[in-house]
């Protein structure tokens, strides 16, 4: 079977070519950096992978070792070099050493459809004749150019033809054709090109030598030497001297190919939303915004509305089988257990689904970008990294595919950080809960809820801030983050986010809340002699009275929310549904106070997430000492933070 | 006497169907986050094989 493999510049739509090839529906995201993983699917008998995005071939980030390992020792039958047609010259420097490799490479010019509005005109045919690729135009996100597009596959994989290898200046040129005559050059890996190899021994590519057996004394000397002669003749290291040789060939390509139209200034919103003083401001009514929708105008209209549906079904089905004898164990199970426990959670899924669907506009319309650059200065100076908030933005859905898009931060100890603080951010599985306790202690004041986001960024701030005190190795690097574009958020991936978001709810309820509802409500109504008993004398009772009294200084030192603490380990949803089973909703105000509320959401906020997460830091830290001491901590700062929050709430309130 | 039998057979039925539904469709989707969907494919190859499970644990094969 013929593989083709799609590469390219973050963010210039390879996972959208991708899904319209395949079918799959696969993460889309206005923002680089959206793919950490290869994916894999099948056109026209064709294997086609997404790789991750990369700027260039040289292994400085986990995303760009895999997508080199792949082309290279893989070997796809066609390299799919995907391009933003609006950034030409940028994205030659990648097709620049996609060529170096020697195999067959297509250029995809994508976003064809914006060059227009940019004033830009690309000359393909002089493009395909400079590269030595052939060149298809095609708007991926729109459809345009796909039959163009399977021709140009079909013709290449048939031809199976090496693009022009780029030329750099005599000098350099001169010196990688001495190199390549030696014969250690023989000893290279199947499936490398002696140009590639030889101008990887001049950038002393760690990755390349360790591939390779030690060069021996009389070629390591030559090596010296020509590396001094390099750095004499063009006053600079010589991997910035190969770097800059390839940007003038990428900038040699596009000057010739590429023509743009002057075009008029127009107001950009960046001008506010990047602002010094305006960015802040306006993040913080954006998302004020959001949670007044959601949790607030469609919350308060449809939660009392659903808990009546729910609790009518209840009381009817209740009648209903008590007529036709059923044995209470049963009807307790059904009504009790199922019905209270998952009708709980279903009540939240409008408001949900609302803000599922705000915040996956904002990320496709390219807002959210433009927060991690707001936050970039601010991370760094916390000892994360500036790529920090994309794990910190996913999590606003889940902390699972948060956690993973870590990857991308290079630097081994910012990203263990990033790891340890995203759970802080509260993730959909928690809203159920917030929603809750905002329901029925603080009706109206909507503005709680964006309070929420501020202590998670809080949290963050504090931890990284008491890590970079203790780390005496700092490590610091730039980030460099490109804006996306705004554009009109496409219907599709929309949907697609919103649905899998509220599906992935709704799943949780039918299953894992399910479960743990009929677990709960047995434990909740039998002694240890198997006794139909009350729920103060339940087995349940028994064990969270066990585990209780440490939280009385937080204000809920009573065992139906120490066992809903238990039971959001296996998903935070449970939480709202065992404490409909063991205590009944209309009941809280009876156990909770405004200010022990506050306590309990402060508690679940930033203690250790879910299994599924904790799993994957599992991954992502490679270490169960690391996983421990980051679960001690997020576990104990979280009773810290919400007694400060119980004992601040009881002198306001 | 039938009808209470009958219901009670119905009722219990409905809640084991409804609790085979969540352990079956909990297995399946451990099962997809976990290696399940790549073991079937001997030509995936692990860490990167792109599939659920590689990007949980580092290898599946």
């Amino acid at each position: 079977m013929q593989t083709i493999a799609l590469i390219g510049n973050p963010n210039c739509g390879k996972t959208t070519l991708f899904n319209e090839l395949t079918g799959i529906t696969a993460y889309v995201g206005n923002w680089p950096g959206v793919t950490v993983e290869k994916k894999e699917g099948m056109w026209n008998n064709i294997k086609v992978l997404d790789l991750p995005g990369v700027y260039s071939l040289s292994p400085y980030s986990p995303e760009e070792k895999l997508s080199r390992r792949y082309i290279l020792d893989e070997q796809p039958d066609l390299i799919v070099d995907v391009i933003d047609a609006t950034n030409l010259e940028r994205s030659l420097y990648l097709t620049s050493q996609l060529a170096e490799l020697g195999r067959s490479v297509l250029l995809v010019l994508n976003m064809q459809d914006l060059l227009e509005r940019e004033g830009i005109v690309i000359d393909t045919k002089r493009l395909s004749l400079m590269t030595g690729c052939p060149v298809v135009s095609i708007s991926a996100s729109k459809g345009i150019g796909l039959e163009s597009f399977k021709k140009e596959v079909e013709h290449a994989l048939k031809e199976n033809k090496a693009p022009a290898c780029p030329l750099f200046s005599n000098y350099v040129e001169n010196l990688l054709t001495t190199i390549i005559e030696d014969d250690y050059l023989h000893l290279i890996p199947s499936g490398r090109p002696q140009r590639w190899a030889a101008i990887k021994l001049l950038e002393e590519d760690e990755l390349f030598l360790s591939s390779m057996p030690p060069i021996p004394e009389a070629f390591a000397e030559f090596l010296h030497q020509a590396k001094t002669n390099l750095r004499l003749h063009f006053e600079d290291d010589p991997e910035a001297i190969i770097i800059d040789q390839r940007y003038k060939v990428a900038e040699h390509i596009a000057k010739h190919c590429q023509t743009k139209k002057f075009q008029k200034k127009r107001f950009n919103f960046d001008t506010i939303a990047t602002s010094r003083f305006g960015a802040i401001p306006l993040f913080i009514a954006i998302m004020g915004a959001v949670f007044y929708l959601s949790i607030g105008l469609v919350g308060g209209y449809t939660t009392g509305i659903l808990e009546n549906f729910f609790a009518y079904l209840g009381s009817n089905l209740s009648i209903l089988l008590d007529s036709l004898g059923v044995f209470p164990l049963l009807s307790g199970i059904l009504i009790d257990g199922i019905i209270a426990g998952v009708g709980s959670v279903l009540t939240f899924v409008p408001q949900l689904f609302v803000l599922f669907l705000l915040l996956s506009i904002l990320e496709d319309c390219g807002y959210m970008a433009r927060i991690a650059f707001i936050m970039d200065r601010l991370m760094r100076t916390i000892g994360l990294s500036g790529k920090s908030i994309i794990p910190m933005v996913i999590g606003t859905g889940c902390s699972v595919p948060a956690i993973m898009s870590s990857r991308t931060i290079e630097h081994q100890k910012q990203r263990e950080l990033t790891v340890l603080v995203t759970p802080f951010i509260p993730c959909g599985a928690k809203m159920p809960v917030f929603a809750l306790m905002l329901t029925y202690f603080f009706p109206g004041k909507w503005y709680i809820a964006p309070l929420i986001y501020v202590l998670g960024i809080l949290a963050v701030i504090i931890t990284g801030l008491l890590a970079r005190a203790i780390d005496k190795h700092k490590e610091k690097n730039a980030f460099i983050l490109e804006l996306p574009r705004y554009q009109l958020p496409s219907a599709k991936n929309v949907y697609l986010q919103t649905r899998e978001r509220t599906l992935g709810f709704v799943a949780k309820a039918g299953t894992i809340i399910l479960l743990s509802s009929v677990i709960i409500y047995l434990l909740s109504s039998y002694n240890f002699t198997l006794q139909s008993v009350d729920s103060d004398d339940s087995m349940l009772a028994i064990f969270g009275k066990f585990i209780s009294p440490v939280f009385i200084p937080l204000g809920f030192g009573f065992w139906q929310a120490s066992v809903a603490l238990l039971t959001g380990i296996a998903a935070k949803e449970s939480i709202v549904s065992t404490l409909s089973v063991t205590m009944g909703t209309q009941a809280l105000s009876s156990f909770f106070d405004p200010a022990s509320a506050l306590s309990y959401m402060t508690f679940i906020l930033l203690s250790s997430p879910c299994i599924a997460a904790i799993s994957a830091m599992a991954k992502e830290f490679g270490n169960r000492k690391k996983l421990l001491y980051a679960l001690i901590w997020q576990t104990g700062f979280a009773y810290l933070t919400a007694l400060l929050i119980r004992m601040l709430a009881m002198l306001i309130l | 006497m039938i009808v209470m039998i009958l219901s009670n057979i119905v009722v219990a039925l409905l809640i084991i169907l409804m609790l085979w539904y969540a352990v079956h469709t909990i297995r399946k989707q451990r099962k997809e986050d976990g290696c399940g969907s790549c073991k079937k494919n001997s030509a995936h190859s692990c860490p990167s094989s792109g599939c659920k499970g590689c990007s949980y644990s580092n290898k599946c094969h």
